[in-house]
């Protein structure tokens, strides 16, 4: 067996000498010039990975200065990320997967979430610092559900600023990043939502995948309603208890307690919010619990227990401290049993497996869809 | 003349901010201590200055000072105390050395223009008013922060157009490659200039070569004309001989590409030695491909470049690792069922853009 990989290992050493006769009866296609990226269009952030070693990822917030005044103190026509919601309030301030991600196109502000989608799109591609003389081949995990609207507006953005571009689903990405294809469940929790998608060696269908609401931002409005009533004095905005959930997350019984500044009546005041942290994070649970059920009593008998016991937990959510612990200690009393791993890289897992996509997909395919 | 005269005995005759919105953020202090010409104003002298040198012919050069860091979305109010401070020491190092300027500063950079001063003393109290700021200690800000300077110098003493507008882009450009090579230094255009004849050479050379190697190349060739290669090669040659004005970043294109040429044509030459014809059109395909976005992407780059170049190095991306084979190898784990799957993922795409087509058409 190593044997055999050295040898190979070696006769690539040397066919790539002369790249130019080789090439012409190889398979592997010589595609000197392409840069090909990998690109997750998350509601909380948007991550891309490329084939030079670029890896970036900014919260997916888009604004533009309400007025010339703005304009002229922030100098830019657009901002992104975290400096779009840190300046938010100068702002026409968007999140546009969120809007992206449903169904209703007759919101008045549909078409200005489009095109800061769309803005979004490019940024990230620029910040995969393509070079001039390359050719750009991208894959786009988009939300399972989006609509075909959305996704014509993605795929139009995405003709703009590459020269060819795929999309797939979310999860599929996560697993095939993982070489995970076969018999594998997938609990994507992001922020909008949270996607289980079940893998059994070709692509997900529309049965394969279930999308539940109880995802990040679940979490937080939870937290902020818990809060409102144990700590009715307290001031806080959602994005304030987003910050705490993410430095203290957890649904562990854990010794070290969460502790939050918040203001009451403008004064800085120590809160002890460990207990209201932890089960805003557990309500998370039942429903993720309850849709792994529907999927695996769905599978084929004989598959079940290895799907079970195959569960990858990925997205942003995923780093709730002890979660992976809790989902299987459901599964034990509601299926039985069952194994949970965390995937390593919650943040770029997605736009990994896309460029691994990407990176495998053969050069006509390419071709055929510029 | 309209306006009234600085003062004969003054050094830099004033300071001015830019036109600050007169909004909740105008609010912040911003308004140097002693005003006496609005921006607007001492512009218009400054021109009046740059008119007067030109008509006599005596020299006059420019001086463009930025900080380096201290971003201006994150550290404005350092930058607010910061700027006019330095602007006294660049006063002040006029004042020392008995000349007389016209200068403004704002919150992202001072400039100043000074009749009858030649670019090399210039340099000097640039120097001088870097080493000065790099002593700053100002209430305020950090004393554990590093404060250091660039500066950019232009004059009238070239051959080439002048304008008081080039004269101010020249220095803000010298700042600007100053600031991007690393900051704490002096960069006079002439510098910048020299370093574009010194790449517009090395252009020429690497064209002189691929065409003496095509020659080689296609010596024994009775229609060239016919030769994808011969073709390619003759049109990105004259398509670079035609843009008359280069700025650096063009040029570092422009040698990139070349660069690209030549490898392929080697490549090329390894197959028609080995006595066969590329029969490749793909890849033929491909090349063409990235020579006319390349090349398309000049004609945009023309522009921006002025503009990116006077704050920011022109970043020519990260090339791509992969730059040998692509494609599923045979030998990796579950190839035939990814095979498929990606068959699966492209089949769905395909469907997706039929329908998206159907959609434009209702
Ligand atoms: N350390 C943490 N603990 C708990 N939650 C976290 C942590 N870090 C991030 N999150 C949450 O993860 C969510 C974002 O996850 P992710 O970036 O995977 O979402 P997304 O892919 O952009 O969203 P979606 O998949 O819904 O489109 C947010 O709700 C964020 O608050
Ligand atoms: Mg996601």
């Amino acid at each position: 067996m190593t044997d055999s990989k050295n040898k190979k290992k070696k006769d690539e050493g040397e066919e790539s000498t002369f790249e130019g006769t080789s090439t012409a009866t190889a398979e592997p296609q010589k595609t000197e010039g392409v840069l090909y990226l990998g690109i997750d269009f998350g509601t909380s952030h948007t991550s891309v990975a490329a084939s030079n070693g670029v890896r970036e990822t900014i919260s997916s917030h888009v604004g533009y200065p309400k007025d010339v005044v703005s304009r002229k103190l922030l100098k830019k026509d657009v901002l992104f990320g975290d400096e779009a919601m840190e300046k938010r309030l100068s702002l026409n301030f968007y999140r546009p997967l969120e809007i992206l991600k449903t169904k209703d196109h007759n919101r008045d502000d549909f078409e200005a979430n489009l095109k800061a989608a769309q803005d979004l799109l490019k940024e990230i591609i620029r910040l995969a610092k393509p070079r001039k003389d390359e050719l750009v081949y991208g894959v786009i995990g988009v939300p399972a559900q989006a609509s075909i609207h959305s996704k014509d507006a993605i795929i139009r953005t995405a003709k703009e600023a590459l020269d060819s571009v795929m999309l797939c689903s979310e999860p599929f990405a996560v697993a095939y990043g993982l070489d995970m294809l076969d018999d594998v469940l997938v609990i994507d929790i992001g922020a909008g939502t949270t996607d289980l998608c079940r893998m059994h060696g070709t692509m997900p269908e529309e049965s394969d995948q279930i999308t539940i609401y109880h995802a990040g931002d679940w979490v937080d409005h939870r937290f902020a309603e818990l809060m409102v009533e144990k700590h009715p004095q307290a001031q806080f905005t959602v994005q304030m208890l987003k910050e705490i959930k993410e430095r203290n997350s957890s649904v562990d019984e854990r010794v070290e307690p969460a502790l939050a500044m918040l203001p009451v009546n403008g004064k800085p005041t120590e809160f002890d919010v460990t207990a209201e942290l932890r089960e805003a994070c557990q309500g998370m649970v039942p429903p993720i619990v309850e849709g792994l059920k529907k999927l695996v009593s769905t599978f084929d008998p004989e598959f079940q227990q290895r799907l079970k016991n195959r569960v990858l937990l990925a997205g942003g959510g995923s780093q709730i401290r002890g979660l992976h612990l809790a989902i299987e200690r459901e599964m034990h009393k509601q299926l039985g049993g069952g194994k949970v791993n965390r995937i390593q890289e919650p943040v770029y897992g997605g736009s990994n497996g896309a460029l691994k996509i990407a990176h495998d997909m053969p050069a006509e395919y390419w071709e055929k869809l510029k | 003349m309209a306006l009234p005269a600085p003062r004969a005995e003054s050094t830099i005759v004033t300071t001015a901010v830019p036109e600050t919105p007169t909004t909740e953020a105008a609010a912040a202090p911003s308004t140097p201590p002693k005003q006496r010409l609005s921006t607007a104003q001492m512009l218009h002298l400054m021109r009046l200055e740059m008119d007067r040198a030109l008509k006599h012919g005596y020299p006059i050069s420019a001086l463009a000072v930025g900080l380096d860091g201290f971003d201006e979305e994150h550290h404005l109010p350092w930058r607010r105390t910061l700027m006019p401070a330095i602007f006294q020491e660049l006063k002040a190092v006029t004042f020392q050395n008995d000349i007389r300027g016209l200068g403004v500063w704002t919150e992202r950079f001072q400039l100043a223009i000074f009749p009858h001063v030649t670019p090399d003393r210039l340099i000097l109290m640039a120097e001088d008013v870097a080493k000065r700021a790099a002593a700053l200690k100002l209430q305020g800000v950090p004393e554990t922060e590093t404060i250091s300077v660039s500066a950019g110098i232009s004059h009238n003493l070239h051959p080439g157009p002048k304008s008081f507008e080039s004269l101010i882009e020249e220095a803000e450009t010298g700042m600007g490659l100053a600031q991007s090579g690393g900051g704490n230094k002096v960069i006079q255009a002439r510098e910048v200039e020299r370093e574009l004849d010194r790449l517009r050479d090395e252009v020429d050379s690497q064209i002189a070569e691929i065409q003496q190697f095509q020659e080689k190349l296609f010596s024994d060739v009775d229609n060239k004309d016919e030769l994808w290669g011969h073709a390619l090669v003759n049109k990105v040659i004259e398509l670079f001989q035609r843009e008359p004005e280069k700025t650096e970043g063009v040029l570092r294109v422009e040698r990139e590409v070349i660069a690209v040429l030549k490898a392929e044509l080697a490549a090329w030459r390894e197959t028609s030695a080995a006595g066969r014809i590329i029969d490749s059109q793909k890849q033929i395909g491909q090349l063409e491909r990235r020579v006319a976005k390349l090349t398309e992407s000049l004609g945009l780059t023309e522009a921006e470049l002025k503009r990116v170049a006077k704050l920011k190095n022109i970043d020519l991306g990260v090339a791509s690792l992969y730059r040998i084979v692509q494609g599923l190898s045979a030998d990796e784990g579950g190839a035939e069922q990814k095979k498929e799957m990606l068959k699966n993922i492209f089949d769905a795409n395909m469907t997706l853009r039929g329908q998206l087509a159907a959609l434009k058409k209702t």
